[in-house]
This record gives structure tokens, C-alpha cells and sequence, in this order.
């Protein structure tokens, strides 16, 4: 186990605005519903659970938090068949292996079988995955650990996951209990690929990430890709936004907006014309039949409000 | 503490619960906390606060956000001391979630809500823009449907076609070495040390069921809801989903333990039973809505219709065509076919009869165990 060295935590802020300010120094813009739930988040030490559709900015939330809070980010990105050897620890079973034979050929007469077990079944064999990471001393205070995608994972890390977060130890039957002194701060993310267990879901403070407005999005623009202009983003967000409206397979998220602003911009263009439209909208649009509808009317498909 | 909020919270969470969202006591213990946390005056903040600890599903969004105005009211009128009063239904703005708020709040007027439909039964058979919202029991099943339906859940259902998992199982013959179990052999002292193998865990595959409950299905529609139900029980995940002029989805409905009460509330959630047909736009409303979410694992999709289109035929080629390429097999379950002259010649049959990989009848109960079988024959085949 690593040495647990003297930590310095960075302040967590004291209030909604607070909050709000943290992530917009980050380049972050968040509307107060999602800053109300983040302080309440840390402050009462529940993980956070959002969902949304993809390109949203779920897990831009977590690494601006991280960066924010001058805390490490540990994260763990899901997928199917997760399961605690991924996740949480494994042994380095081909070196153990490897050095049982060693030990057997260099030694004619047998060191001592549990001598041997204890050293194979050291640290020094032990890989460390994300979840017992984020469990151990961090000198920058408790890290930010985010479970990116939690649908792609199945039902049984699901109920795997609920108990680490009950009570943030676990236990390593050859080495014993890792317990964190300061539990980590959580964040989840859900595409909604399918739903997720209640139980989960309840241990969290829930926060629905939507599509931002017109005025918004135009804001995260300036912050993220402010190379393409006022005039090109106003353009963009138009155009995006009347897209949302429109009963598409995948609708553009903010991801897909700023790709588009810097790649107009690295095209050397400063306006949208058909043209460019035309051969672009593969950044926007990541299905055929949503292109080529898309592509059909290109000229009315503004939205009418904005 | 004798602030009004924190006294409303268990209201609040009473009325939430009696709409069917699940609200643990433990989120509202969170809800409380999080109330000490914030400036009570500001209310968008309150609503926000206890949205994010006491609801953690966006479709109950709005339903909490009007039953958080009735009982939060922004006034500051409330009397300390004594909380509101739970509002009455006709109080009640024409939310969608308006008929499920309607039943869980004390109320002369649910009835009025639902009753003038009731009548319009000759619309079965018509497309007609008005759906029939009569919300029908079980128990008007006749008796030979009731007992076919029990004969059906007696008989073993179906057992799933099964699919690869990324989690691996130990097998003799598997075709990755177990080195974590091979080293617990060394650590034995087995010499020579015994080649460990595993393979990949096998799970049941996924179903969708699609289920068209409009005036001319009406006979089967209810007994495949009752396979679908014992299916669930068999394990493997199954989502369902009915449709006549709109689309709804019955899992949750479905999942209760007892048939009984899974079937009551399968009839009060379905509103268009009986209805007329409207595939083309229920299956888009499927894609766009769904379709991502229940379609990831490559699941057998079971579609039970008579293929009956009363719209025109281009918009059910566009989705069945898109619905087709994103499932492993697109099963149609046609009760015409028992027939052995039937011919998919009526425009919307035609386009499923194209796109589906499989077709069977299910008229009866013997045609619909005949399913079964085949469908398992095919599971063990595809292992």
C-alpha cells in the first residue's frame, strides 16, 4: 500500500454560484440546474448521476470538476462484461507464474510454500484498476472518479458497483482492507442505452442533461471554439438547433456543434454556404438516412423561432 | 425546523409515490438534507434540489414539476405550521401526465375523465384520430381465452436463443488458458500443472416484443401480452411494447409478479385497445423513441400484427427496413397465415412479409406452442 501522504484539499465550494464559477473557469458553462445539483453533490457527498443523450457534455462535467478542483481524475469507462478483475484489482498472474518457476528451479530444496505465497501476493504483483485507485490517498485530496457510460456495463457490475459505493472500502483477501479515508467524489454517466438499475440510481442525486438553448450554446461556442467568430457561431447554432427540432436518428449534441465550428474554420471558411454544408455535415450527422434528409432540404431546415 | 418546505417533502413524496415513481425513504432523507443546504427562497432551486433527490427519471419530470407548483405554491400564502392541503384533481392543468396525477390525487372527477369514450366502440376497425380510450379489464375475457391463456403459461415458454457475454465461465474444452486458476493449481502443487481453460459465458438474447392491440388483433394481442409475460419470468431480458394508433411500452407494467395484477396494469397503461392500425407510424415513433436503447444487443424482435396499414405503405417500408437491420431476426407473428391460402397481398403485409426474417401464425394457443418449440430448436441450433 502506497504511504499516505500529508494531503492539501482543495476548497469545494460554498454555494450554487459558487459552483457555477468553478466550472466556467474551466470553460464550462452550466445552466443552475445542473450547478444547484453539483453543490449539492459534494456537499452531502452523493455521486451524481446524468444522463442525456450523447455529446451532451456528460463527462466534460467531471473533467472540468477535476480541473477545477485541482483533484486527480480517475476514470472508468464501461462496457459489457466489465467485471471487478477490469475494474477494481487483478493479479499479474503470468508474472506470479513466471516467478514460482523461478523460485522452483533456483531453490533445490523448497522455500517454504507459505513464504512463497506471500511474495507472489504482494503489491508488488497487485495492478491497480480504477475503482481501488480512486480509493487510495491522493495527495491533491480526493479525486474526482468518474464511471463513464454505466449502461454499457451489465446488470451484475451494477450490483458490484452499489456496494463499493455503500461504503467505498473493499478488501483483498491476500492483502486485506482498502478502505478510502475520504471517499472519492463520483460521477456517472448514462446514455440511456438501456436503463439502469433503480437502486443505483437512488444512491445518486439524478440530473438530466439536455440540449442547451440557442443563447447557450452560442456562449459555449465563444468559450470553446471562439476562433470561428461570432458571425459563423450564430450561423452554427441556427442551424443546429433547427436540427434538434427535427425528427432525426441522432440529433447533433454540443460535441458535434463545436467539431463543426472548428472544422469550417480549418477549412479556411467564415460562412456557411450551401456548399460548405454540403460537405460538411458528416461532422453533424452520423447517419446516412439523416444525411441525405437533412441534405434534401438543406436550404429549410432553420428553425423557425430563432 | 418548522419550515413549510420540509414539511411538504413527505407529501410531496406521498403524491409522487401514489403516481407509480418509485421514491425510496432514503431519497427523501436526501431531499431534507439537501433542503438545509440551499436558500429556501429562491424556488427554482428548491424544485431543483428536491427534483435531482427524489426523481431519477426524465419522463416523471413533468409530472413532478406540476405537482411540485400545486403543493409548493409560489405565493408565500401558506400558513406556517399546517401544511397544504393535497390539491384536488379538477385542479389539475391538462398535463400529459394528467390521467396518471388525476388517479393518485383525492378526487370526485377520475371518472369523468375516462367515461365519455366509452361508448365509442364502433370505432374499432376505422383509423379514427380519436382513440378509444376505453381502459378494459381482464376479467371481460371470455372464459375459452381465459383458460387458453392459463393453458399457455403452464406450458414451458420458449427458452431464449442464447448469445456470446464478454464474461468467461471455466470450460474443458474453452479456447483461452485460466491463468488466475492455473496459478491456484501451482499454488496446490500439482505438477504437471493441469492446462486450465475457460470460454465465454453464454446469456439468454434479448426479445422485443411489438404487439398491435387495434380492433382486428384484439383476440391475440391480449395473449401475447400473458408470453410475454411468462417469458420475462424465464429470464433474458424482454422489452414490450403495444401499439394500434400509438406506441406504449408495457415493461415496466409487466413486470409485476403476479399475472393478475401485471395484466391489470398492462389494460389501464394501454389506452388505444382496439383502435384503429397506424404500423408504419407507431414502428417510426419506435425507432426514433426507442430504438436505440432496447435494440443494443442484438435482440430477436417479435412483431405480432396482421399487417393491416390503413395509411400508405412508404413510411412503414422506411422504418420496418430501418427496424429490420438493427435486430438479429425480425420475427413476424401473423395470425392471417393459419389459413393455407393466405397471401401477403395487402400493401402493409407485403412490405413485412419482405422484410421479416422468420413468419409463423399464433391464432390459438397450440400455433402459439408450436412457436415455442421452433423458436428453441433454433436456440439450441444457434449455440
Amino acid at each position: 500500500m502506497p504511504v499516505q501522504s500529508p494531503t492539501r484539499i482543495s476548497p469545494a465550494p460554498t454555494s450554487i454560484e459558487e459552483t457555477e464559477a468553478l466550472l466556467r473557469s474551466q470553460q464550462y458553462l452550466a445552466d443552475r440546474t445542473l450547478s444547484v445539483v453539483l453543490f449539492l453533490a459534494l456537499k452531502l457527498g452523493r455521486p451524481l448521476f446524468l444522463e442525456g443523450e450523447a455529446g451532451t457534455g456528460k463527462t466534460e462535467i467531471a473533467r472540468a470538476l477535476a480541473a477545477g478542483l485541482g483533484r486527480d481524475l480517475i476514470r472508468l469507462q464501461c462496457y459489457e462484461g466489465l467485471d471487478a478483475s477490469a475494474a477494481l484489482y487483478e493479479w499479474n498472474y503470468l508474472r506470479q507464474i513466471l516467478e514460482l518457476r523461478v523460485a522452483e528451479a533456483a531453490s533445490g530444496t523448497d522455500r517454504s510454500k507459505a513464504a512463497l505465497k506471500d511474495a507472489i501476493f504482494s503489491p508488488e504483483f497487485l495492478i491497480k484498476r480504477p475503482l481501488l485507485q480512486a480509493l487510495e490517498p491522493h495527495a491533491k485530496g480526493p479525486p474526482v472518479l468518474l464511471i463513464d457510460e454505466i449502461d454499457r456495463a451489465d446488470e451484475p457490475f451494477e450490483a458490484f458497483l452499489l456496494e463499493i459505493l455503500a461504503d467505498y472500502q473493499v478488501t483483498i483477501p491476500e492483502l486485506g482492507t482498502v478502505r478510502a479515508a475520504q471517499p472519492p467524489i463520483v460521477i456517472l454517466t448514462s446514455n440511456r442505452t438501456r436503463e439502469v438499475h433503480d437502486a443505483l440510481k437512488r444512491r445518486c442525486l439524478y440530473h438530466w442533461v439536455g440540449y442547451p438553448d440557442a443563447v447557450r450554446e452560442l456562449e459555449i461556442l465563444a468559450a470553446r471554439a471562439p476562433e470561428a467568430g461570432s458571425a459563423l457561431s450564430l450561423e452554427i447554432v441556427r442551424f443546429v438547433q433547427g436540427l434538434r427540432q427535427r425528427r432525426l436518428q441522432k440529433p447533433p449534441g454540443v460535441a458535434e456543434s463545436i467539431e463543426w465550428a472548428r472544422a469550417i474554420v480549418a477549412l479556411g471558411q467564415h460562412a456557411l454556404t450551401p456548399q460548405l454544408m454540403q460537405e460538411t455535415l458528416g461532422v453533424l450527422l452520423k447517419y446516412e438516412e439523416d444525411i441525405a434528409a437533412v441534405r434534401a432540404n438543406l436550404p429549410g431546415v432553420t428553425a423557425p423561432g430563432t | 425546523m418548522t419550515d413549510p418546505a420540509l414539511l411538504t417533502l413527505p407529501r410531496l413524496a406521498q403524491a409522487l409515490r401514489d403516481t407509480g415513481v418509485k421514491v425510496g425513504s432514503g431519497s427523501v432523507l436526501v431531499a431534507s438534507q439537501a433542503l438545509a443546504l440551499i436558500d429556501l427562497g429562491r424556488r427554482a432551486d428548491v424544485r431543483d434540489a428536491l427534483r435531482a433527490a427524489l426523481v431519477s427519471e426524465p419522463a416523471d419530470f413533468e409530472l413532478f414539476d406540476t405537482l411540485f407548483e400545486l403543493l409548493f405554491p409560489s405565493e408565500e400564502k401558506t400558513p406556517t405550521g399546517s401544511a397544504p392541503a393535497l390539491p384536488r384533481s379538477e385542479d389539475l392543468p391538462p398535463a400529459p401526465g394528467g390521467r396518471r396525477l388525476a388517479a393518485a390525487l383525492p378526487q370526485p372527477s377520475v371518472r369523468q375523465m375516462r367515461a365519455p369514450e366509452l361508448v365509442e366502440r364502433d370505432a374499432a376497425g376505422s383509423a379514427s384520430d380519436s382513440e378509444v380510450l376505453s381502459s378494459k379489464d381482464f376479467e371481460q375475457m371470455s372464459a375459452a381465452e381465459l383458460e387458453s391463456a392459463r393453458r399457455l403459461l403452464a406450458a414451458a415458454p420458449p427458452r431464449a436463443a442464447q448469445r456470446r457475454t464478454r464474461r468467461f465461465i471455466a470450460s474443458p474444452h474453452g479456447a483461452q488458458l485460466d491463468l488466475r486458476r492455473t496459478l491456484r493449481a501451482m499454488l496446490r502443487g500439482l505438477d504437471p500443472v493441469p492446462p486450465v481453460r475457460r470460454r465465454a459465458a453464454l446469456r439468454p438474447r434479448d426479445w422485443v416484443l411489438l404487439v398491435d392491440v387495434s380492433g382486428s388483433m384484439a383476440a391475440y394481442s391480449r395473449m401475447a401480452l400473458h408470453l410475454a409475460w411468462a417469458l420475462a419470468r424465464r429470464g433474458g431480458r424482454i422489452e414490450v411494447f403495444t401499439f394500434a394508433t400509438h406506441l406504449t411500452r408495457l415493461t415496466r407494467s409487466l413486470r409485476a409478479a403476479d399475472p393478475d395484477v401485471a395484466m391489470q396494469f398492462a389494460t389501464r397503461a394501454v389506452t388505444d385497445w382496439d383502435g384503429g392500425t397506424r404500423i408504419g407510424e407507431c414502428i417510426a415513433d419506435f425507432n426514433h423513441r426507442w430504438a436505440r436503447r432496447v435494440l443494443t444487443r442484438a435482440p430477436w424482435v417479435i412483431l405480432l400484427t396482421d399487417g393491416l396499414e390503413r395509411a400508405g405503405t412508404e413510411q412503414l417500408e422506411t422504418e420496418v427496413t430501418r427496424l429490420a437491420r438493427q435486430c438479429r431476426e425480425l420475427i413476424w407473428i401473423n395470425p392471417l397465415r393459419r389459413s393455407p391460402v393466405y397471401q401477403p397481398l395487402a400493401a402493409g403485409a407485403a412490405v413485412l412479409d419482405r422484410h421479416a426474417s422468420r413468419q409463423y401464425t399464433a391464432h390459438n394457443v397450440e400455433s402459439l406452442l408450436a412457436l415455442g418449440r421452433l423458436v428453441e430448436t433454433q436456440a439450441r441450433a444457434n449455440n
